[in-house]
């Protein structure tokens, strides 16, 4: 009954447009003094803002973004998308198709998805708006083609369901490989599914010679030092996933210095424009922190844990609806809240059906890539949003059928999860 | 009644499955169902260092002090975590906790100030160096090396036997190791498996101490003031049936953990006994050099030490 | 990119307001590239004299982080940086959605002033009982709570004048409260990309 008064004051400020890490934190804020008075507030108040903030590793959230803003100024990004639209040459929706495969090339440098979808927003939705593309379709592509970040190593998400599972990150990483690619496929074929039903909504594109294919390919080259700084130094051992975050920022700013592109104003705007949106993402995540603790001590997760460890039903069938529960969650919540909330009450039923926990993790990353597009709780459609100021609802409609194909990827992982487990098998 | 505990361990860690909640099991026998509990594992109910923030505001009634994750709060407790002249679990635990019980030493400096009491205790066995590819032979071999720790003391201690210390998060470790980040790790042997260390690993240490954890349960003085006397005595007799027995257990993991790092390949080094003297009485100047730190600010850092180490000889005399 | 500007200029309090919030944020920005500096100095080190800077953990996690986050949290709030739904918004009848913001940020400025509130007594706290991070790392913690307690002091003001803002627009029924830029919705834009 509290968990349903709560619910609905979430939705009621949600809906009338309080800030969503307000309305996660007062909302949260009702349940706990329902369940405990003000000793239960007070408690979580004196400890839950701090810790949010007062960790190492958490600096990944803003060295990604800084790097991204850094990316964004030296028209790196631009480069890599425009090389990556020439090769698509004059297909219909090419930009559109550049764009997945330059999220897939920024997945690879980028630990945030959230980053990732800013770079994107700022480069291939304008380019695609210009040339006349259905803003419905540019923002959609662009939204999903950010959440590769999280999927494609080096992945925030899943170094911290490492640390919460204690699993070993490196086969974590290396099993969101081949998922990253079929992913990235997805996203190209739904573009091309959704421009056979309407070939309004994307112009085609023109044809280039081989030879400036070619010569677009050298633009490509400060990416491959970013690409070198972050993961080279991950797998070269040079530096763990968390501090690589920072060394992608640095080097992506001597790329602006060095392409003449950086400004004192410039740095500057960089530097609190990061601070804004760390600090926005930071403060969802705060009150997701409160509503979680009212979840937690509510006993909500440990009934539902407990209802689904005791259901008769085969395995794959527990598996599917734990997904459900997943991307159901996903609607509603942060990605990293969830795996916060979920990830010690389902791991253990998880492994009782025999389910392998680096499986898992990059399973739970899949549904948290759909949730990070589901209405009304989309962190990358906020954050698309946010760099583009293009309506929420025309963002989360354009997104819908990347939904559907994400949908299809996660029966496939399901049906065959060596596609997940091959390659960290091999390592 | 019910009490909700809550700790950081990941589920089916050997600390909570043998001594939390042996505990809590012991309790509700004893108490005939009167007590039960509800148990909040890996962080659920908040960060490890706000778990006894939590059982000082009531949040939750009993909640894991971790003593390297509240070296703010709690830096006398940090006694238990110097490489002192212990090898063993129980003698360590034991040690800790006559002088960390209520009414003890430790608990009089610094738990009672605080408002809450210890329940019950581990202190883990201690930890080794363990290297992914040099040979561990004499005091000599860790010279150079890149060893991961993390915690004031064991930095120093790495320090002191010439290695460089760095701070990387347990699950980054296996990376860390396998590509050559770090040379090695100070690390427990039962934390090694855990994390997928073994295929990395090829040399340890043994018999020696360069350091430990503490992990520790709290309640709030005022909670524990509306229990009864009769749910009180329970607690006190399950702690003093836990302790112990965990403690044994943690022994024999740790033993076992060892021959199956043994069995994956890696050679266990008793190190030359001049060796093992120099080390042991270099790291015990970390003891003494921490107790002047904390005397320095008004604490009672020689006062605890000297009881720690008393408290370790009558263990040692008692056992022998 | 975005710019940072609101819509309409700030006077009176929203302005001095406003001017605390740009010298926070300013100090967040600094953090920000102070980590990044820290780290690639630590990674360097590691290698090149092969001696990290063993405090960088303690630096980051204990303060800088925590500048970043809690000194940006009112300038952010007050550029319409902390995202909220639009979807709805304009479906629903002006007065009704002022009246419920009012009713929101007015819970908000309470949550907010008790986190500001229980900060001050853990600053205080700390640095009476002269708490350092640890045996060996003797700094003091008391720092974080206080920049913990001046963010969120902060974005409580901002929000109480919110709350003022748009009960002010729910009796009166003008548009007196600061809401968020409407969305871009034409076909195509000229400013962004570069
Ligand atoms: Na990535
Ligand atoms: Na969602």
């Amino acid at each position: 009954m509290t968990v349903l008064i709560v619910l609905l004051i979430l939705t009621f400020f949600l809906v009338v447009g309080l800030p969503v890490a307000l309305s996660m934190a007062i909302s949260g804020a009702s349940g706990l003094y329902m369940l405990g008075g003000m000793q239960f507030l007070t408690g979580i108040l004196r400890t839950s803002p701090l810790s949010t903030a007062n960790s190492y590793e958490i600096i990944t959230i803003p060295m990604f973004i800084l790097m991204a803003e850094f990316v964004i100024i030296s028209g790196v990004a631009n480069d890599l998308f425009r090389s990556a639209s020439i090769w698509v040459g004059r297909l219909r929706g090419g930009l559109a198709i550049a764009t997945a495969f330059a999220g897939a090339g920024f997945g690879a440098i980028s630990g945030s998805s959230t980053a990732a979808a800013a770079t994107l927003a700022s480069t291939s939705m304008p380019a695609m708006l210009r040339e006349g593309y259905d803003p419905k379709l540019a923002g959609g592509v662009v939204a999903i083609s950010g959440t590769l970040a999280m999927l494609i190593p080096p992945s925030i998400a899943l170094i911290l369901y490492g640390i919460i599972a204690d699993v070993a990150i490196g086969d974590l990483l290396i099993g969101g490989v081949i998922p990253g690619l079929i992913v990235t496929l997805a996203i190209v074929l739904t573009v091309v599914v959704i421009l056979q039903i309407d070939p309004s909504a994307a112009p085609t594109g023109r044809a280039y010679p081989m030879r400036e294919k070619l010569a677009s390919l050298q633009k490509v080259g400060p990416m491959l030092v970013l690409l070198m700084a972050v993961s080279g130094s991950i797998y070269s051992g040079l530096a763990t996933p968390t501090e690589a975050a920072g060394l992608g920022a640095f080097v992506a700013m001597l790329i602006a210095l060095w392409s003449r592109k950086l400004t004192v104003a410039g740095f500057w705007h960089a530097l609190r424009s990061t601070a804004q949106t760390s600090c926005m993402i930071l403060f969802i995540i705060l009150g997701a922190h409160v509503f979680g603790y009212f979840l937690t001590l509510s006993r909500v997760t440990n009934d539902l844990s407990a209802w689904i460890g005791a259901l008769q039903m085969s395995a794959t069938m527990i598996m599917v609806i734990i997904l459900i529960g997943y991307l159901i969650l996903g609607f509603f919540m942060d990605q990293i809240a969830i795996l916060i909330l979920t990830v010690p009450v389902m791991l253990p039923v998880v492994m009782q059906l025999g389910y392998d926990p680096v499986w898992f993790g990059v399973m739970v990353v899949v549904t948290a890539e759909v949730g990070m597009v589901t209405p009304p709780m989309g962190m990358n459609v906020f954050v698309v949003a946010r760099y583009t100021r293009r309506p929420l609802g025309e963002l989360f409609r354009g997104v819908m059928p990347h939904v559907f194909a994400h949908l299809i990827v996660i029966a496939l992982l399901l049906a065959f999860p060596a596609l997940v487990l091959w390659l960290p098998s091999t390592m | 009644e019910t009490l909700r505990v809550a700790d950081s361990f990941p589920v089916g860690h050997y600390i909570a499955e043998n001594l939390t909640k042996v505990w809590m099991d012991r309790v509700t026998e004893l108490t005939n169902g009167e007590i039960e509990f509800e148990y909040y594992p890996a962080e659920q109910m908040g960060k490890s260092k706000d778990l006894m923030s939590l059982a000082q505001t009531g949040v939750v009634d009993i909640g894991y002090a971790g003593v390297s994750y509240l070296a703010d709060k709690l830096p006398l407790a940090g006694v238990g975590e110097l490489p002192e002249a212990f090898t063993q679990a129980c003698h360590g635990t034991g040690a800790f906790w006559s002088i960390a019980k209520p009414g003890g030493p430790l608990d009089q400096a610094e738990f009672a100030p605080q408002g809450v009491r210890m329940l019950f205790v581990m202190v883990l066995p201690p930890y080794q160096v363990m290297t992914a590819s040099k040979e561990i032979t004499g005091a000599d071999s860790f010279r150079g090396m890149k060893l991961r720790a993390t915690g004031g003391t064991k930095e120093i201690a790495v320090e002191l036997i010439g290695a460089t210390p760095i701070a990387i998060p347990a699950p980054e470790t296996r990376e860390a190791l396998s590509r050559g980040t770090i040379d090695g790790v100070l690390f427990p042997h039962s934390s090694a498996l855990p994390y997928g260390l073994a295929p990395e690993l090829k040399w340890g240490t043994q018999d020696i101490n360069f350091g430990s954890f503490v992990a520790s349960y709290v309640i709030s003085e005022q909670r524990w003031q509306q229990l009864s006397p009769e749910v009180q005595k329970a607690m006190t007799d399950a702690a003093e049936e836990a302790i112990p027995s965990a403690c044994a257990i943690a022994e024999d993991l740790d033993l076992e953990d060892k021959q199956k790092m043994v069995d994956e390949g890696v050679t266990f080094v008793s190190l030359p006994e001049a060796d093992k003297e120099k080390i042991e009485a270099d790291l015990a100047g970390i003891g003494e050099q921490w107790a002047a730190d904390l005397d320095g600010r008004g604490l009672a850092g020689t006062e605890i030490l000297t009881a720690f180490r008393e408290a370790l000889d009558q263990q040692a005399g008692a056992t022998q | 990119m975005q710019n940072f500007t609101t819509d309409r200029p700030d006077t009176g309090i929203s302005a001095a307001l406003a001017r605390a919030e740009t010298a926070l944020v300013f100090l967040s920005g600094i953090a920000l590239a102070i980590i990044m500096v820290v780290v690639v100095t630590d990674v360097t080190m590691r290698y090149v004299l092969r001696s990290p800077l063993g405090w960088s953990y303690d630096l980051i996690g204990t303060y800088l982080m925590v500048c970043v986050f809690f000194f940006a949290l009112s300038d952010t709030l007050h550029q319409h940086g902390h995202i909220s739904i639009d979807i709805f918004a304009h479906a629903l009848p002006r007065r009704f959605t002022h009246a419920s913001l009012a009713v929101g940020y007015a819970l908000s400025s309470a949550l907010l002033a008790m986190i500001a509130w229980q900060a001050w007594y853990r600053t205080s706290a700390a640095f009476s009982a002269n708490n350092l991070i640890s045996a060996t790392v003797p700094w003091p913690t008391w720092p974080s709570y206080f920049m913990l307690c001046v963010g969120s002091a902060l974005i409580t003001l901002r929000c109480t004048l919110r709350t003022v803002a748009h009960a002010a627009s729910f009796v009166t029924g003008r548009e007196i409260a600061n809401m968020p830029p409407p969305p871009n919705t034409g076909p195509s834009e000229t400013e962004h990309g570069e």
